[in-house]
């Protein structure tokens, strides 16, 4: 088994980065070695995660889920705690449970659920609670943009290379 | 046991047999009122009458002026008008009408579903119940009385009695402190103790045997009290000779000659309460 | 336009004059927080005294059963809804110019609504058993009565304030991270906690962005209902003036009204004790005014729809209310709000106003004012005449009513305060957004120009 490495480079804009990208991946189509690719940037570049490829997002299913579920629990928490428990007696003229009332808090629980459910889901797509790799710059949240690889070591060397040869700044390594 | 708890209730809910529209049929009491406001003569007997039995708090003249007074019976006085709405002034005593207000125990109460804590409900008797244990003093339910019958404790009145008078506290009612709402509730100790005593005997309560206090004390017997489901009460047939119903619409017609009316009915808040117009000079 | 955010800032640039903002602050800033101190506690006094007294020290009467309190509690939690407007609803529609600000008018939205908070708690009679409207299991299996606007208002109000928190935080949590690459101290240990391991990988701008839309998406009816849920307070009752059914977007409006111009005090304010004009720039702050001035028109028409509505029909109870407004004790303070609600609005079409940073602070003060009056108008005057003409009475404040609206400006000064000093109060990485779409764009225009624009022989 390979020895992976973990190389961490900088660059200097999104132009740079993906022409190294995209030369990356070429050449890991043919050859291998390139085991993980991870960009970090101060903004978000949606042209550039196309390149980087496709990386399914699932927050929307949480959001669902939660809106469901808050619906659910605005109707039990009026019509099955207070108004079917006969705790708040009849009153005003009104049906024992009346629906139009209900349907407040039913909206309520819908958007409080589907928030609540949505950072969530946000946590864990992105994977936030994780332990992250220690390969950082605080560049990043300047203005750099990183490249987190990992590459198996018969690869190490290539891949440094073409990491300068496309203007990187800097490359942090760390043997693991 | 919730599930248990709640299949209870609902089977004694379906029990209780809803008629139409209502919760309850009402099979046994329904505590109705009439006043006769042509033998109303504004003594404020029943005011006072109300004040003793109910432990209502005397807030004094300053704060009485400020509109805190706590008179759940109150005798409104209002000018009679003429057509040109000038104020009747040749016979005074014949311009002013009193009409004696207090809570009307709405069928359709409108204080009842704005509680935020369920401190208000409408009993199988027909009646409005203020719990005042439950009051957390929002007072939403007297912004939305259009009658302006509930009464809100602003202060701590019952520390300031002289003494002797809290020896004239009636035992059967407590006794409120500031943050809680109340109002009329057709003297409901009288009540209970004439319901409690009547089916001890395996009984219902006879027409006239429980009297609020406002009936008891009045000097012309203006206010008739009674049970609106047994047909042979006094209430019941003045109702009835009115033509007065709940569920009945003020614009329905009604014969000419008869006086009964309920106040603000055109809210469509039900009250329980009857008023019988005044009979004018005029009008004969 | 002039006095754009230069193209060419550095990112550095932006992160360290955003940074510059939450260093060791000036004298004049602790003074502010020892003024704001004192007027919260003369409030918390005054209500000591109240829960003591009774609720006769708020100079309540019958009828007048809901008083300053309640006027306070709309207004609250009126201004916070212009955040989320500008926040989520400008986000939904792709607007670049709200990206400086909306950090700050986030911050002002829960701000406002921790102020709006206190006061369904402390208007009640028994204030210590507030607790009884939180749904709660115990032994006696009594519930609150969701029946009751005033329990919707409580579910809207907890479901607002929480995922407006929820928004906010999450919006922030890039920029948090960029704190904490630059802190030291309490700070870093502070944000590296509350940046929860963010290190801008795409995986997690890939979720970031899908999270805040779906976010965004949920705010805004949030937005809409939490205030339409407060007018039914209001609506849901029989009483004239109140049971009108243009309350709900009425009130919708006059809080948009009056948070947008809470926005532009806040903008000239923190673009002044900052150095913020780089960002901040006087183009936003003009659009800005436009779209207040776009909202206070929807607030003056639904004000005009109420007056016919009340006026084409025959309600007496409803007209009577409304002479009362505009005839009876309280005219003066109804006529000084009609007509100034109406006629600010007016001089913020003026260029002149809207580059006068002066003028603008005292005419964005001056409609927040207006605007509180408005919501005392909506409570008192219909109280004041109902149906039982026995039963007309006037509300005037004490000083206790007047110690606890004060105080709750100082705790929404001190609390924004303590937010513009803790966290970064501009989006960074929106801003470097925003130039980086920018950049592209004329980038584009430069590259491929449009076939009617001769471009020059390479």
């Amino acid at each position: 088994m390979d020895n992976r490495h973990s190389m961490f480079a900088l660059f200097n804009n999104f132009e740079e980065v993906r022409e190294a990208i995209i030369e990356l991946k070429v050449m890991d189509l043919r050859e291998g070695g390139v085991e993980e690719m991870l960009m970090k940037s101060p903004i978000p570049h949606p042209e550039l995660e196309e390149v980087i490829g496709a990386r399914p997002v699932y927050v929307q299913r949480f959001t669902f889920v939660g809106a469901l579920l808050g619906l659910l629990a605005g109707f039990l928490l009026t019509a099955a705690l207070s108004q079917s428990m006969f705790s708040v007696q009849p009153q005003g003229g009104k049906p024992i449970i009346p629906i139009p009332m209900d349907l407040v808090i039913m909206y309520e629980g819908t958007i409080l659920f589907g928030v609540l459910f949505t950072v969530v889901g946000f946590l864990i797509g992105a994977r936030l609670l994780h332990r992250t790799s220690p390969l950082y710059s605080s560049k990043v949240s300047e203005d750099q943009v990183g490249l987190l690889l990992e590459v198996k070591a018969s690869h190490y060397e290539k891949v440094k290379e073409l990491l300068w040869k496309h203007k990187a700044q800097e490359i942090i390594e760390d043997e693991n | 046991m919730t599930i248990r708890r709640m299949i209870e209730n609902w089977t004694a809910f379906r029990k209780s047999g809803q008629v139409g529209d209502e919760y309850y049929d009402h099979k046994d009491y329904r505590w109705g009122m009439v006043i006769d406001l042509n033998s109303c003569i504004g003594c404020n007997a029943c005011v006072t009458a109300c004040y003793a039995e109910n432990n209502l708090a005397v807030v004094g003249r300053e704060r009485f002026g400020r509109g805190l007074g706590m008179h759940w019976m109150r005798i409104e006085r209002y000018w009679h008008t003429g057509e040109k709405g000038e104020v009747e002034t040749r016979y005074p005593e014949q311009g002013a009408q009193y009409i004696p207000m207090m809570c009307q125990q709405c069928e359709h109460a409108t204080c009842e579903p704005v509680c935020p804590v369920a401190a208000t409900y409408h009993t199988p008797d027909g009646l409005n119940a203020q719990v005042y244990n439950r009051c957390i003093g929002s007072r939403y339910c007297s912004n939305n009385c259009p009658y302006k019958v509930r009464y809100f404790n602003f202060y701590s009145y019952y520390k300031n009695w002289p003494s002797p008078l809290e020896q004239q506290l009636n035992p059967d009612i407590s006794v409120r402190d500031k943050g809680v709402m109340e109002k009329c509730t057709f003297c409901v100790q009288r009540l209970r103790r004439g319901k409690n005593e009547a089916k001890n005997e395996e009984r219902l309560l006879r027409d006239g045997e429980v009297q609020t206090a406002c009936q008891q004390s009045c000097p012309t017997q203006a206010i008739s009290f009674g049970n609106l489901s047994d047909e042979n009460s006094k209430v019941s047939k003045l109702w009835q000779k009115h033509n007065m119903s709940f569920g009945h619409k003020e614009n329905e017609k009604q014969p000419k000659n008869e006086r009964g009316y309920r106040a603000l009915e055109e809210l469509n808040t039900e009250p329980s309460v009857m008023y019988l117009e005044r009979v004018r000079d005029e009008d004969i | 336009m002039e006095e754009e955010i230069r193209k060419d800032i550095k990112w550095a640039q932006i992160n360290r004059d955003v940074l510059s903002s939450m260093e060791a602050p000036r004298k004049i800033y602790w003074v502010l927080i020892a003024v704001c101190l004192s007027l919260v506690a003369v409030g918390v006094y005054a209500e000591i005294h109240q829960y003591r007294t009774g609720m006769g020290e708020a100079q309540l009467n019958r009828p007048q059963m809901w008083g300053f309190y309640l006027a306070n509690f709309i207004f609250w939690v009126g201004v916070s809804h212009a955040g989320t407007l500008l926040s989520a609803a400008l986000f939904l529609t792709n607007t670049e110019w709200r990206r400086p600000v909306y950090r700050s008018a986030e911050a002002m939205t829960s701000v406002a609504l921790l102020t709006a908070a206190i006061f369904p708690v402390i208007h009640l009679g028994r204030v210590w058993d507030f607790y009884w409207v939180l749904p709660y299991a115990n032994e006696r299996g009594l519930w609150p009565n969701f029946r009751s606007p005033l329990l919707w208002d409580m579910a809207a109000i907890f479901t607002y304030l929480t995922s407006s928190m929820m928004f906010l935080y999450y919006g922030m949590i890039p920029d948090l991270a960029i704190s904490r690459d630059n802190a030291r101290g309490w700070r870093r240990r502070l944000y590296s906690w509350m940046a929860l391991g963010w290190v801008g990988s795409d995986r997690q701008w890939r979720n970031f962005r899908k999270g805040y839309l779906l976010l965004a998406a949920f705010l805004l009816p949030l937005a809409v209902s939490v205030h339409s849920i407060v007018a039914s307070d209001f609506a849901m009752s029989i009483m004239p003036g109140w049971h009108v059914t243009s309350l709900p977007p009425y009130f919708v409006a006059g809080a948009l009204y009056s948070g947008c111009a809470a926005i532009i005090t806040l903008f000239i304010i923190l673009r002044h004790t900052f150095r913020y004009e780089e960002y901040l720039t006087l183009p936003i702050l003009d659009k800005l005014c436009k779209l207040t001035f776009a909202i206070a028109m929807i607030w003056v028409y639904l004000n005009l729809i109420e007056f016919a509505s009340a006026w084409y029909g025959h309600n007496m109870y409803e007209k009577e209310v409304l002479i009362e407004k505009a005839t009876g004790p309280y005219a003066p303070f109804w006529w000084t709000m009609i007509i100034l609600g109406f006629g600010l609005p007016f001089a913020l079409i003026i260029k002149k106003v809207r580059r006068n940073l002066l003028v603008l602070t005292a005419i964005s003060m001056l409609i927040n004012i207006i605007m509180w009056l408005e919501r005392w108008m909506i409570v008192s005057p219909t109280l004041a005449r109902n149906h039982e003409p026995y039963s007309w009475g006037y509300h005037w404040p004490g000083w206790v009513e007047l110690s606890i609206t004060l105080a709750s400006f100082a705790w929404f000064t001190m609390l924004f305060l303590l937010f513009v000093k803790i966290f970064p109060s501009i989006s960074m990485y929106e801003v470097k957004e925003m130039l980086y779409h920018r950049r592209q764009v004329s980038d584009r225009l430069v590259r491929e120009p449009p076939d009617n624009i001769e471009s020059e022989p390479a």
